[in-house]
């Protein structure tokens, strides 16, 4: 043993003559343009990045159980359920490179502590983009794979219907008249029916304004979107875990005007 | 190392000094559970405390058990659960053990539809089943217990169950020679608490698993399931049936809690919403799971109903409209329009989830 660290030491005085030791990584606050061999002393500033999920309807932020909002056909409609999973939300620069911040997000409203993430391994704000896939794509979204997290086993999506998991959980009241009768239900559940993949990625550009190290990034949905633009869908008390076609439009009105992103300034 | 050193040195010392008197012998090893301090001379016998630990083998599809770290699963620790769960000491006149009301042969519930207390009184819910708890994330009908441990706290002073008080509990296990060996084996305990009489009878409500019913064996390719069972598994799984998304995955339940469309409001129970004070949770009850739903009529928090076929009418049928009813209950009012051979099938696959097992060993 002794051996091996004499040798070691050896080495390290041999290299230390031929090298200038130092911190050799250009983002760090120490540095050094003068060493060739980096000895670990690098600094960096740790920035924390604050992701917000947010929800809206009509641009205002969403009031669960309110049986107050209208859809395009004129019918109330609420939001009792809003469950939803954002998956491989990365950061990107001008030079093509990227970081991977969440590598799978399960946002339920009911529940404040899933709709802000601080990411704190973060070491510069170079970045000019941000993705994300809404929902889990194909080589995510396997039966059993999730099985510690907490939207297991809710969001459990039955092998029968393609195995998996959801991706939304959308659910609420609607009521053409509400004077007259009870309301009835709408199941928003969206996923891989039949085994096919309908998640959908988006990319938006940002500007990181930073504030003692902190920045923040709000990523939204505007839920009313989910039944317009341009597919027009309707409430309707049926299942639609297994309508290929209208998972086919909820993702296509997804991918057009449901999200947005914005950082504070 | 050190400390056995220095006892040498301190037993050589006494020894030289008080040769006259014959030299106390016994376990000089403070780590022991027999140290004697008055020892000078080791007679070889020194007894330590160590416990085996009981693995909990989790079942496909099943996430991770997540054990309390201050009561780590050990087989004596789970023995002596076991043998709590069935000792009517732990009620004021001993005549009422856990097992009477979750009764084995009906996966621990009660096949009557409400319990009797040790002064004949009733309760107005249905004792749960205690099958795969361990992955529960609270606990009774209404959610007022976040773990086992603290579950088995309430039934033993309930005045309606075991209304024994835990001092009077304490004293009577404290003078059992039997209990006092068995919580030093399985604790190191000298004096018996509460605390460690619920940490062992929750250690044994953890270890009642049930993953070895005919469908676990179809999933396992062993077995093979009739027709109208498979008939009634792809009813479950669809959103005709749409029984999966608070009775899904392997475990047959979500964790959740539901208003089912049992009653109109205003709700004689207000289940969840009675814990929470929020009234947009009454009439919520925490999901069963549906593992050996054959063996645990009646059904509902209530015990309302006493035939599966009951239960799946009611489901038919679409209950009743509330505030607070879910809205997973979409058809509400209408029902799932199953025909008559579909609820049957329903019913034949509900009963491929019975693990007679677990029931019997």
């Amino acid at each position: 043993m002794d051996k091996y660290i004499l040798i070691f030491l050896c080495t390290s005085l041999l290299f230390s003559c031929t090298k200038n030791e130092g911190c050799t990584d250009p983002v760090a606050n120490n540095f050094d343009v003068n060493a060739s061999l980096d000895d670990g002393s690098c600094d960096y500033n740790n920035y924390n990045i604050n992701l917000h999920f947010t929800q809206s309807i009509e641009s205002n932020p969403l009031i669960k159980d309110s049986l107050t909002y209208l859809n395009h056909s004129n019918i109330n409609y609420s939001v009792q359920t809003l469950r939803y999973i954002i998956s491989e939300i990365k950061l990107h620069k001008e030079d093509g490179t990227s970081k991977l911040i969440d590598s799978v997000q399960f946002i339920n409203i009911a529940d404040e502590s899933t709709k802000k993430v601080t990411i704190s391994d973060v070491t510069d704000l170079e970045y000019t983009s941000i993705s994300f896939t809404v929902g889990l794509n194909d080589s995510y979204n396997v039966t059993n794979l999730f099985l510690n997290e907490s939207f297991f086993p809710s969001f459990t999506w039955p092998e029968m219907l393609g195995g998996g998991y959801h991706y939304m959980q959308l659910e609420g009241e609607f009521q053409a008249d509400l004077a007259n009768g009870n309301p009835s239900f709408y199941n928003t559940h969206t996923g891989p029916t039949s085994g096919a993949d309908f998640s959908f990625n988006k990319t938006f550009p940002i500007e990181l304004y930073v504030i003692n190290n902190q920045t923040d990034i709000y990523i939204d949905m505007e839920i009313t979107n989910w039944y317009k633009n341009p597919e027009l869908i309707n409430y309707s008390s049926d299942g639609i875990m297994g309508n290929s076609s209208l998972q086919s439009k909820l993702k296509e009105n997804g991918e057009n005007d449901v999200f947005s992103v914005y950082s504070s300034e | 190392m050190i400390n056995r050193g220095i006892l040498i040195i301190f037993a050589l010392l006494t020894f030289a000094c008080e040769q006259d008197l014959a030299p106390i012998s016994g376990c000089t090893d403070e780590n022991a559970t027999n140290f004697n301090p008055n020892a000078v001379t080791d007679n070889s016998n020194c007894i330590y405390f160590s416990t085996t630990p009981y693995t909990i083998e989790i079942p496909y599809g099943f996430p991770n058990m997540i054990i309390p770290q201050n009561n780590p699963m050990t087989v004596e620790g789970v023995n002596l659960g076991e043998k709590l769960f069935n000792d009517p000491i732990l009620s004021a006149d001993n005549s009422l053990a856990c097992i009477n009301c979750h009764d084995k042969s009906s996966s621990f519930s009660d096949p009557n539809q409400y319990s009797t207390g040790i002064d004949n009184i009733q309760g107005t819910r249905n004792a749960s089943a205690l099958v795969n708890i361990g992955w529960n994330s609270s606990f009774n009908w209404d959610g007022s217990a976040q773990s086992l441990e603290e579950q088995a706290f309430e039934p033993v002073t309930n005045p309606i169950e075991m209304h024994d008080k835990w001092q009077n509990v304490e004293n009577k296990i404290n003078t059992n020679l039997e209990y006092k060996d068995l919580f030093l084996k399985a604790f190191n305990i000298d004096y018996i608490d509460s605390n460690h009489i619920v940490m062992a009878i929750a250690q044994f409500e953890r270890t009642l698993i049930s993953s070895d019913s005919k469908f676990d064996r179809y999933i396992r390719g062993e077995e093979q399931l009739t027709p109208s069972e498979l008939s009634g598994y792809a009813i479950f799984n669809s959103e005709k049936g749409d029984c999966f998304h608070c009775h899904g995955s392997q475990m047959f339940m979500d964790n959740r809690f539901h208003n089912n469309g049992l009653d109109i409001e205003p709700f004689t129970d207000l289940g969840l919403g009675y814990v929470s004070g929020n009234s947009n949770d009454n009439g919520k009850f925490r999901t069963p799971s549906l593992r050996n739903i054959e063996y645990t009529s009646p059904y509902m928090h209530d015990g309302r109903f006493i035939s599966l076929e009951e239960v799946v009418n009611h489901y038919n049928s679409g209950g009743n409209y509330s505030s607070t009813v879910d809205p997973l209950m979409k058809k509400i009012g209408i029902g799932l329009q199953l025909t008559n051979e579909e609820k049957q099938d329903l019913v034949s696959f509900l009963k491929t989830l019975s693990d007679e097992n677990f029931i019997t060993k």
